[in-house]
């Protein structure tokens, strides 16, 4: 009975990883800080992989996980900068992708579900076409409407927020630059 | 009153939570799919969070990573954002091969 309860308590802990890891980076950090915990517990036995310390009541397990593992130096692969493609913001793109993948949905499930038809979902999905005001809102509507989850939220709000800026850039001239710029910025100065 | 030491073969009882998970099997299969398949840089995150204490709040997370990383803030929340992503998909081909 007592071991059923921690089989169920990893199997919880993993399904809390795999929603945390479709939520905030914030929740998954401390999910996979868990996981990795709970991964560092030894599977064969508990004599093997534990190292007795010597001092009263403490003991150093050295992880098979770990053992495993290559070893990285100060000036090893971990210090090469991220690409400007990955520091970027996510896209509307990306968004829509977390979601499929986030709710396990096909292309061709999404596209229903979103009332959208399958080539509008396609093309959102790597970026191929302009937001137009009409699939922006129907998208928005719909997601506030069925899903409370972040990547809904957060495809919502970039559908949004580019409809926004679609009709800021589209109501008259000289509108785009002061849509583009965020407000408190250094630009915002007059100039003497 | 004198206390006397514990000897250092105690045979004391470990605490809760430390008590060996035969499923933990499963928790390190996911762990090891992820490391195995993840790009070098992200793993590194991974083994710089596993070193970092437990229970810590998420700033302090990023910041003993970004530290032991020697990366900026801002390249240690990148890294993060990335591996959530890449973690998740590997997450999804995990459940399908295994289920």
């Amino acid at each position: 009975m007592g071991e059923e309860n921690i089989v169920n308590r990893t199997d919880v802990l993993i399904r809390q990883f795999f929603e945390a890891a479709a939520e905030s980076d914030e929740r998954f950090l401390q999910t996979l800080q868990r996981i990795l915990a709970a991964a560092d517990q030894p599977a064969v036995g508990p004599a093997d992989h534990v190292v007795r310390a010597g001092l009263a009541g403490k003991s150093t397990r050295v992880s098979p996980v770990r053992e495993t593992l290559p070893t990285y130096s100060a000036t090893g692969p971990g210090q090469s900068e991220t690409s400007e493609i990955d520091a970027a913001v996510c896209s509307v793109g990306e968004a829509l992708g977390e979601m499929l993948l986030a709710n396990g949905w096909t292309k061709q499930e999404a596209a229903g579900k979103l009332g959208l038809s399958e080539q509008v979902c396609h093309e959102l999905l790597n970026e191929m076409m302009p937001l137009t005001g009409k699939t922006a809102r129907s998208v928005a509507t719909f997601l506030s409407e069925t899903h409370h989850g972040t990547p809904a939220q957060l495809l919502a709000d970039y559908l949004l927020n580019g409809l926004h800026f679609w009709e800021l850039k589209h109501s008259g001239p000289g509108h785009t630059r002061i849509a583009a710029r965020r407000k408190g910025s250094p630009n915002d100065k007059k100039k003497p | 009153m004198r206390v006397e030491p514990l000897p250092a073969d105690d045979m004391l009882p470990v605490a809760p939570g430390e008590e060996h998970d035969e499923s933990a099997g499963r928790a390190m299969e996911i762990v090891n799919y992820l490391k195995a398949h993840l790009p070098e840089d992200l793993v590194v995150v991974m083994d710089a969070i596993h070193c970092v204490k437990a229970k810590m709040d998420s700033e302090h997370i990023y910041a003993e990573v970004a530290h032991s990383l020697m990366v900026s803030m801002k390249e240690c929340r990148n890294r993060m954002k990335r591996l959530r992503r890449a973690s998740l998909k590997l997450l999804h081909k995990w459940e399908k091969k295994t289920s």
